[in-house]
């Protein structure tokens, strides 16, 4: 059987900077579709046909069509909160990981117990990690065989 | 120039006008100006008072007190002595019609409150008889320039209240007039103010009139300083010396009013019992205060009701029977009006247009006896008033009560009161800055302190931007934001757009609005909302510092009680925030830091996690390459030194975290990990340190470290303990005389593992074993061999490894330099957080 490439949705509000993570994907087979912006975001979120096995969304990024939340001026839970509209408005269930500057506690500690989802340091992360996390996530659960 | 003195400081009660008079004769005074009403004044008699002054060569200049009518009939024909007025409306018209010259005095706390009040009214009106009477404090009280305000209308001037101001004791209309000092000790520009008068040769027939409101020295003294300090500055006055008192008769006992002419055994029980209650909680005092009243009258109702600065708002503090819900009262309410001058009996009937009378008159009460307070430091306020209703069968009580007696000593007890409530609030926001090191956790402890001592529902707590353009929401959970302010990112308040918050802190000037849902213009008012039920009764401080900056200001919604906040309120409010001050500059600095840090290091980190990303990727097309190629390996690694260099900038900035005092910052992550898997790493990120220095990390001997099972730390922690070790071990090498060694060895105890890290370096002077721990330590050595580093090093290792439960100290200073970590056995098992 012909394996068909893993497609990735990596959403960072500084793609130029962080490119080298879908460059790094890529190059290990991954095929990675970059959006810049949580608007972008939610309209890939919205499509029927969701082309992607796993989203990659960094932690921190301007909160556009989420709106403003008075318990984050600062937008350091944008990526959390865009899971959740995944997860709780598109109903989709595909892993999702979140790039944080600072590994962020309270995302850590709120998200600990979820098996969809992982909080990834990106000062530790390499392309490598970042690669075998998603294989990781999308094998077969052992439970579940 | 003349030189006259305002009576006021004897108190607006004082009618021994002789002694007053002798007084300011004696000390040089030329002029007067009558602080006490007219009925004080030789009992009405205007002859009797024309001829003391005549005795005494005094000119009188105006008179203050007293209703403008009562004023009017106490001159008669006489139209020179002007009269103080607040405004400019039908009875001060009237006035003006008729030949008496008014003064329009600005005063803090008063209608003609700023100079602009005063320069609408001036401007309005062009009369020659509407003259103008700045004072210096109070122009600068609430934040006009005196001699900018002076020189607009000199030409319309009655005189200058020359007075001086410290606004060290509050700002408030309780206690500004506490802030009144001796001439040339204050803040206020007086000296400028009297060089330009003098400057001014249009000016030299100009009234200069010293006033004081309150002052902890005895008249005599205040005045004889004040009369010094005219001669000193180049005002002579009319006898050098100033000490030619008239002679031959003592003052009378003061107040005369006082003394008793008559005691009811229960009513001096009363009194001992206020005072008694004075010193405790603030609520307890008033609910005690009521019940006494009650208890002395056989009252059907008692109330005591606290009044806004200008009359314009009214709030029952206590009301007997407790819990009586009594109407809100509209600020003017005519009963309480009627009373405000002086104590009087009132006969209740229909007709009496008081939500207050009609309450009184439906409990089957006939009479009213109404007592009103004034502020101890401010007497010109009517600050309380106390309204006692009985049936016809007690009239007898409320005629043999000596209501001025009970006035004082009430007056005198409700500021002890306050003032007592205040010093405690004030230190349980000291207590909380002990507590809470950082801005929000302090913020927040101030806000429940607030909504707890003031029984407010709703509290936000807002602080300036640094570049004080906006007023940003430091602690604010019930805020409701409105157009403009909640658009996407923008919620916060410019400076300029018009609301209530932003007032108070532009103006500095603490505000109770009895009912927001009431204004008129509601865009003001909507935009100064808080998220509370009901009638929306507000209040807004300013957070002011000794030196007059406003550092933000905080709101409160709806007092539980369901009354309006009231003066009382805003003191409370503003004393917590006086102490919170200090704190909340240090706390606002240290959180500028800390953004300011995680910012850098959230700037300095995706170039280097994109430096390391791209060395991966780099490395894995050229083994593609070398295998698809079969090319020869490079002759050095280029790309494990690059990667090298990047993952010590990694490293580095890391650490930058751990200069937070947040606590939050040094809360371990931690991890299951041997101690092996975190200093392999550290000296492989010192690689270019060690080459630096020619050593090579090959010294390193770590190796026991294999022998402690993997322990629970936070990685990046101890990364950052072990790179400062080892990064001072090399700094501090003694390379010139023996062979570099760094030794990690190992050892454990029943209750604790311990690491000991040693080498044969220069050494730490005897007696800095404690001090090299301290933040910012630069020892002689670090100074005389000019070591690059600030002194945080092993200050942030203490933190972190005390973070996790352990200890380190300094155990050899020298051949070897060693430190040991100890480290508590419990982390082989369990996070250091996770407590027995």
């Amino acid at each position: 059987m012909a394996s068909q490439k893993v497609s990735v949705l990596f959403v960072d509000d500084s793609p130029v900077k962080m490119e080298s993570y879908p460059r790094g994907l890529d190059l290990r087979g991954m095929e990675v579709h970059v959006r810049e912006s949580v608007d972008k975001a939610l309209t890939e979120f919205a499509r029927e046909d969701f082309p992607y096995q796993a989203v990659i969304l960094d932690s921190m990024m301007p909160a556009g069509q989420l709106g403003p939340d008075p318990d984050d001026p600062e937008c350091m839970l944008t990526g959390k909160r865009l899971y959740k509209r995944l997860r709780e408005v598109y109903g989709r269930q595909e892993p999702v990981i979140l790039l944080s500057n600072y590994a962020y506690q309270r995302v850590l500690e709120e998200l600990a117990d979820d098996p969809t989802v992982r909080v990834l340091d990106k000062g530790t992360t390499r392309p490598s990690h970042l690669h075998k996390t998603i294989l990781d996530m999308l094998a077969p659960h052992p439970a579940a065989v | 120039m003349h030189v006259a003195c305002q009576t006021l400081i004897w108190g607006p009660d004082n009618d021994d006008i002789d002694y007053m008079l002798d007084v300011v004769h004696g000390l040089g005074f030329e002029g007067v100006e009558l602080a006490q009403s007219p009925g004080r004044l030789y009992d009405g008699n205007y002859s009797r008072l024309t001829e003391e002054l005549a005795k005494r060569e005094l000119k009188l200049l105006g008179l203050a007190r007293g209703s403008l009518d009562a004023r009017m009939r106490f001159l008669g024909n006489d139209r020179r002595p002007y009269l103080y007025c607040e405004k400019c409306e039908e009875e001060e018209l009237e006035a003006l019609a008729r030949g008496y010259r008014l003064a329009l005095h600005a005063h803090a706390y008063k209608k003609v409150h700023r100079f602009e009040d005063a320069t609408e009214i001036l401007g309005r009106r062009k009369d020659s008889n509407l003259l103008w009477l700045p004072d210096t404090a109070h122009l600068t009280i609430v934040g006009n320039d005196p001699i900018n305000s002076i020189r607009e209308f000199k030409q319309r001037l009655a005189g200058v209240h020359l007075k001086d101001w410290t606004p060290i004791y509050g700002r408030l209309s309780h206690r500004y007039a506490k802030g009144f000092v001796e001439l040339g000790t204050g803040e206020v520009r007086i000296k400028d103010t009297l060089d330009y008068l003098k400057s001014d040769s249009s000016l030299e027939s100009l009234w200069l009139i010293y006033e004081q409101d309150h002052t902890p020295r005895t008249p005599e003294e205040s005045l004889r300083d004040a009369a010094a300090w005219f001669e000193n500055n180049g005002v002579p006055m009319r006898w050098p010396g100033y000490t030619r008192l008239s002679a031959g008769r003592s003052p009378k006992p003061w107040p005369p009013s006082l003394e008793r002419s008559k005691s009811l055994e229960s009513e001096t029980k009363l009194l001992r019992e206020i005072s008694d209650a004075a010193v405790g909680d603030y609520y307890a005092f008033y609910d005690r205060s009521v019940r006494l009243l009650k208890e002395l009258f056989d009252a059907k109702l008692v109330a005591i009701s606290a009044l806004g600065e200008a009359y314009d708002s009214v709030s029952h503090l206590a009301v007997w029977p407790l819990k009586t819900k009594l109407p809100l009262l509209e600020p003017r309410d005519p009963l309480l009006s009627r009373a405000i001058e002086s104590p009087e009996i009132i006969q209740l009937d229909h007709a009496f247009a008081s939500p207050l009378a009609q309450s009184a008159h439906d409990r089957g009460a006939s009479k009213a006896l109404l007592v009103p307070i004034t502020n101890s430091y401010n007497p010109n306020h009517c600050r309380l008033m106390i309204s006692v209703f009985t049936s016809a069968q007690d009239n007898w009580r409320l005629e043999q009560v000596n209501a001025r007696l009970l006035a004082r000593h009430f007056g005198r007890a409700a500021d002890v009161n306050l003032d007592d409530f205040c010093t405690v609030a004030a230190s349980e926001v000291a207590l909380a800055a002990t507590k809470e090191r950082d801005l929000k956790g302090f913020t927040k402890r101030v806000h429940e302190l607030i909504l707890r001592l003031v029984q407010a529902e709703g509290c936000s707590i807002f602080l300036a931007s640094a570049d004080n353009s906006r007023l940003e929401p430091a602690y604010a959970p019930k805020l409701r934001w409105f157009p403009p302010y909640d658009a996407p990112g923008r919620q916060y308040y410019e400076r300029g757009i018009p609301n209530l918050v932003t007032q108070a802190w532009e103006r500095r000037e603490p505000r109770v609005i009895p009912d927001i849902s009431g204004m008129t213009d509601r865009k003001v008012a909507k935009r100064s909302e808080e998220m509370v039920e009901g009638p929306l009764s507000s209040m807004f401080v300013p957070i002011v510092d000794p030196g007059g900056d406003c550092l933000g200001v905080v709101r409160c919604a709806n007092k539980r009680s369901g009354q309006p906040f009231s003066d009382d309120d805003i003191a409370i409010v503003d004393t917590m925030l006086q102490a919170a001050v200090p704190h909340l500059r240090l706390l606002r600095e240290a959180d500028a830091r800390e953004r300011a840090y995680a910012k850098l290091r959230h700037e300095l980190k995706n170039p280097i996690v994109a430096i390391l990303n791209n060395i991966e990727n780099l490395e894995y097309e050229i083994n593609k390459w070398q295998l698809s190629a079969d090319l020869p390996p490079m002759r050095f690694d280029y790309l494990g030194d690059v990667k090298s260099w990047a993952e010590l900038m990694e490293e580095l900035t890391g650490h930058l975290r751990y200069l937070s005092r947040d606590p939050a910052a040094l809360k371990p992550r931690a991890q299951r990990i041997g101690l092996i898997e975190i200093v392999a790493p550290v000296v492989r990120q010192l690689r270019s340190e060690f080459r630096e220095n020619g050593l090579s990390e090959r010294a390193v001997e770590y190796d026991s470290l294999r022998s402690l099972p993997a322990l629970f730390l936070d990685r990046f922690m101890f990364q950052a303990v072990f790179f400062n070790l080892v990064d001072n071990a090399i700094k501090y090498n003694d390379r010139a005389h023996k062979r570099f060694v760094l030794r990690l060895s190992v050892d454990q105890s029943a209750n604790e593992f311990v690491v000991k890290i040693c080498d044969n370096g220069r050494g730490i002077e005897d007696g800095l074993e404690e001090a090299v721990f301290e933040e910012g330590f630069r020892g002689p050595a670090a100074r005389a061999l000019d070591v690059e580093g600030n002194g945080l090093g092993l200050w942030i290792v203490k933190r972190l490894v005390e973070a996790h439960g352990g200890s380190i100290s300094l155990t050899h200073n020298h051949e070897p330099t060693e430190f040991t970590i100890r480290l508590p056995k419990r982390l082989s098992s369990r996070s250091p957080e996770v407590t027995e």
